[in-house]
């Protein structure tokens, strides 16, 4: 801790430390950055812009892998500002956010196309976060692909309307025959401005919003909200809650990884386990129908706690994980003795080492990549330092690593349930929720979701709301898929679907 | 006139059963899932409902399009009517010659194919090119199958390379008949697109083959394509039938015989959807480039099942 904050000093003019939060002003941003980045090899998390009197404020949230510890790092800019995305590309969209949201213009930036204020819907100079009056209703344009255009060349366009139910994202295949020369993704079709939207809300409303962002973490995300507001207004929830809403997320995060698994074989038309493991979802969003009454386990959680008590239902819950334990065991076996399985999987939609590196993944796309940042083990919240589970990492990188990882994702959840579940229903003391006053603050906050880490930072100011920025893990994901697929002769276009599953990104949560 | 009347019933006969195949696997599959699944008449449903629909047509769309689902359900229709299913009269046995069934189902491909490119659809291109390749590799395994039996019967006409079989040819050369129905099995797969080829219940437009293909159409055109394939399949899984399980060809014309040899040729084709169905359970779809392996060993099965009888 000391080496490191030595390290740092030389770069910057101020440093403040705050629990396990250091936040830094810097003289140089840019070698401070590289230093965090690269010799640190701390990972992006989270950037967040905040308009102030005159001028913007950007916050870049570093997260140390090897020790408990977060970088924020601020700079004041007025309306421009030194793009890092060359340096550090997993900045490329926040730079991009920050540009359509507010006009500050990163400069250096390669490609400032917009990424949710599209030019054939808006006009331009539209800045929503800054104002969002319409002038005029007039577009101004159309958005430039980057097609690429040679003899024998041909474009195949997927989405943004898609033949499953599914949400929308446009996928611009280059293709020459079987393999793809190029892959351009443009999402954010359905941008619902959540950050505009929570603007001046209560607590409660927004806590309501985030459930919302995405549909099947929306406990992860209230959970999120609502420990970084806890945070603001140091809040201590009670162990009975604590452990309470430990098992809400790892029943979520089950329910969530059996779709994938599901997904993966349904993919490569192996429609038996997919069809089991479907039903074994079922299984589980009946349970958490009953244990919180809702199937997305919404309205569970609530500032200062949890809303329902869950220990009536222990022995139901057991029954439903000893059978989810058993059946996922039994198609792990399936799927390592067939051959057929593991051909698709193996070598398929690898993601390398660099890359997951350089775009910050996270989750599982980044532990079976060989690089782990589970913010439950780094960077312990709720009561995780008191259980006991090991998260594997994998280093291929490839669709059959992702399903490794996801499964034994699966098993250690339903360890952590069990182990949390004897625990509360054993304490005499059923604290659900616990007395509270609001205080302004801003912090940020972050919860494990079954795709990775969700970082939120929020900003209160007599008891409202003013800023509320939540990250999905899937934006820091979206832009690996490229790079999953392209260039590479074992993959064809024909696997692109799979590997698109095996990484299972949300949509929604990815636009706002 | 008996002859001619049996004929026709066993060209009817073909032509009515090809859907049941179909919802016969689709209901096995379901089965073996623990789901409920539709019932096994689903296809018919389907194909009349589709009949009731108006065709969409792409404003790219040429006069190809329009003809080629009648070409595309004609050509196995019009097969269908070389091929004994229980009795070896049929309506076409005077030139009933396997070679010209195999080539004259290619021009159906042909023509699926030219469908699939003329409606300026990405993902039609891709399933052409993927279909043409499959028929490509699945074509020598099927001709070294056929000329393996045409050459133990003598024959390259169907219904006596039938009559020989049932006659108990099979057994005189059992090895090379276990190879070449490991052979035909590979082909019957790839050409109806069944796991591990292609995947007929996929909504995932970048992996089909055959699906991609007929993803523009609709309505009548739809119903006329998917006849045609459901025929395709019926007529290789009746030879397949005929030829390995020899039994149900009846030279008896008595009411008896036909009204057996009905009972179990449907039997026979039931059996042959549930293997097939209970194979693609078990498997999982091979990635596109691997299909030319599993192709090479279908042809390589087939090459074997002829050296072995020569010797």
């Amino acid at each position: 801790m000391k080496d490191i904050l030595n390290n740092i000093q030389k770069y910057c003019n101020e440093i403040k430390v705050k629990d396990n939060f250091i936040t830094i002003k810097p003289r140089d941003i840019k070698s401070l950055s590289i230093h965090l980045f690269r010799d640190l090899d701390c990972d992006l998390a989270s950037v967040v812009c905040l308009k102030e009197e005159n001028d913007f404020v950007i916050k870049y949230l570093y997260s140390y892998n090897k020790k408990d510890i977060f970088f924020i790092v601020e700079q004041k800019v007025n309306n421009s500002f030194k793009s890092l995305s060359k340096e550090i590309p997993a900045l490329n969209w926040f730079e991009r956010e920050i540009y359509d949201m507010f006009g500050v213009e990163p400069i250096g930036h390669l490609d400032l196309r917009p990424l949710y204020i599209f030019p054939e819907n808006y006009p331009k100079d539209f800045h929503p976060l800054v104002d969002s009056s319409l002038k005029s209703d007039k577009s101004y344009g159309e958005y430039e692909y980057k097609d690429i255009k040679a003899e024998g060349v041909y474009q195949v366009l997927v989405g943004p309307i898609h033949a499953g139910i599914i949400e929308p994202g446009h996928f611009r295949f280059s293709m020459a025959g079987e393999p793809i020369l190029q892959l351009e993704i443009r999402h954010f079709w359905k941008h619902r401005g959540i950050e505009k939207l929570c603007e001046n809300k209560s607590i409660d409303d927004v806590l309501n919003i985030s459930q919302k962002i995405s549909g099947d973490n929306a406990l992860s995300f209230a959970l999120s909200f609502a420990q970084t507001v806890e945070k603001i207004c140091d809040i201590e929830i009670s162990e009975f809650a604590k452990y309470s809403r430990m098992i809400a997320g790892e029943l979520e995060r089950i329910s969530c990884l059996l779709v994938d698994i599901g997904g993966v074989f349904q993919d490569i038309a192996y429609s038996l386990g997919a069809q089991h493991m479907s039903a074994l979802k079922e299984d589980i969003m009946r349970l958490i129908k009953k244990l919180s009454g809702n199937r997305f386990f919404k309205n569970f959680i609530v500032i200062g706690g949890v809303s329902k008590d869950i220990t009536p239902f222990y022995k139901e819950t057991l029954k439903v994980l000893n059978d989810v334990e058993e059946r996922v065991k039994l198609f792990d076996n399936l799927m390592e003795n067939s051959a057929s399985i593991l051909e698709r999987f193996e070598t398929t939609g690898e993601i390398e080492k660099d890359i997951a590196k350089d775009l910050s993944c996270v989750g599982f796309c980044a532990s079976a990549s060989g690089r782990f940042n589970d913010f439950r083990k780094i960077h312990p919240y709720l009561l995780y330092k008191n259980v006991d589970f090991d998260s594997i990492i994998l280093q291929s990188g490839d669709v059959y690593a992702r399903t490794k990882v996801k499964i034994s994702h699966i098993f250690n959840s339903i360890s952590i349930i069990k182990s949390s579940f004897k625990h509360i229903s054993s304490m005499k003391e059923k604290e659900k929720v616990v007395s509270f006053s609001i205080k302004d603050g801003e912090a940020f906050g972050y919860s494990e979701s079954s795709r990775g880490n969700i970082i939120t930072f929020v900003k209160i100011k007599d008891a409202k709301v003013v800023r509320f920025k939540p990250r999905d893990p899937s934006f820091m994901n979206w832009q690996a898929i490229q790079f999953a697929v392209v260039g590479r002769t074992v993959d064809v276009i024909g696997d692109f679907p799979l590997v698109n599953k095996s990484l299972n990104l949300s949509y929604a949560g990815n636009d706002l | 006139m008996a002859d001619f009347l049996i004929a026709i019933l066993q060209f009817i006969l073909i032509i009515t059963i090809a859907p049941l195949i179909s919802g016969i696997i689709h209901k096995t599959k379901s089965l073996l899932r623990g789901s409920k699944g539709a019932s096994i008449f689903q296809p018919y449903y389907n194909i009349l409902k589709l009949f009731q629909k108006e065709v969409v047509l792409s404003k790219d769309a040429s006069w190809i399009s329009i003809i080629a689902p009648y070409i595309v359900a004609a050509v196995p229709i019009v097969l269908a009517g070389f091929l004994p299913v229980f009795n070896s009269h049929t309506l076409f046995s005077f030139n009933s010659d396997i070679i010209a069934l195999v080539y004259t189902l290619a021009l159906g491909t042909f023509f699926l194919a030219l469908y699939g490119f003329d409606q300026a659809s990405s993902f039609g291109g891709l399933g052409s090119s993927r279909e043409m390749m499959v028929a490509s590799l699945a074509e020598p395994a099927l001709m070294m199958v056929i000329f393996t039996f045409a050459l133990q019967s003598n024959s390259t006409n169907i219904s006596t390379i039938f009559e020989h079989m049932h006659k108990g040819e099979f057994l005189q050369f059992p090895v090379s008949s276990i190879f070449a129905l490991m052979a035909l099995y590979f082909v019957i797969i790839a050409e109806s697109g069944r796991i591990p080829i292609d995947n007929p219940e996929t909504h995932l437009e970048l992996t089909m083959i055959h699906e991609a293909m007929i993803l523009d159409a609709s309505g009548r055109s739809l119903a006329l394509l998917e006849i045609g394939s459901f025929i395709k399949t019926a007529i290789f899984l009746t030879l397949f039938s005929n030829i390995f399980i020899p039994f149900g060809l009846y030279e008896a014309n008595s009411f008896l015989a036909i009204f057996l040899g009905i009972l179990i040729y449907i039997i026979k084709m039931s059996l042959l959807a549930v293997i097939i169905a209970i194979g693609e359970m078990s498997l999982a779809k091979l990635r596109y480039f691997r299909i030319p392996d599993a192709m090479m060993f279908g042809f390589v099965l087939s090459l074997i099942s002829m050296i072995v009888y020569r010797l």
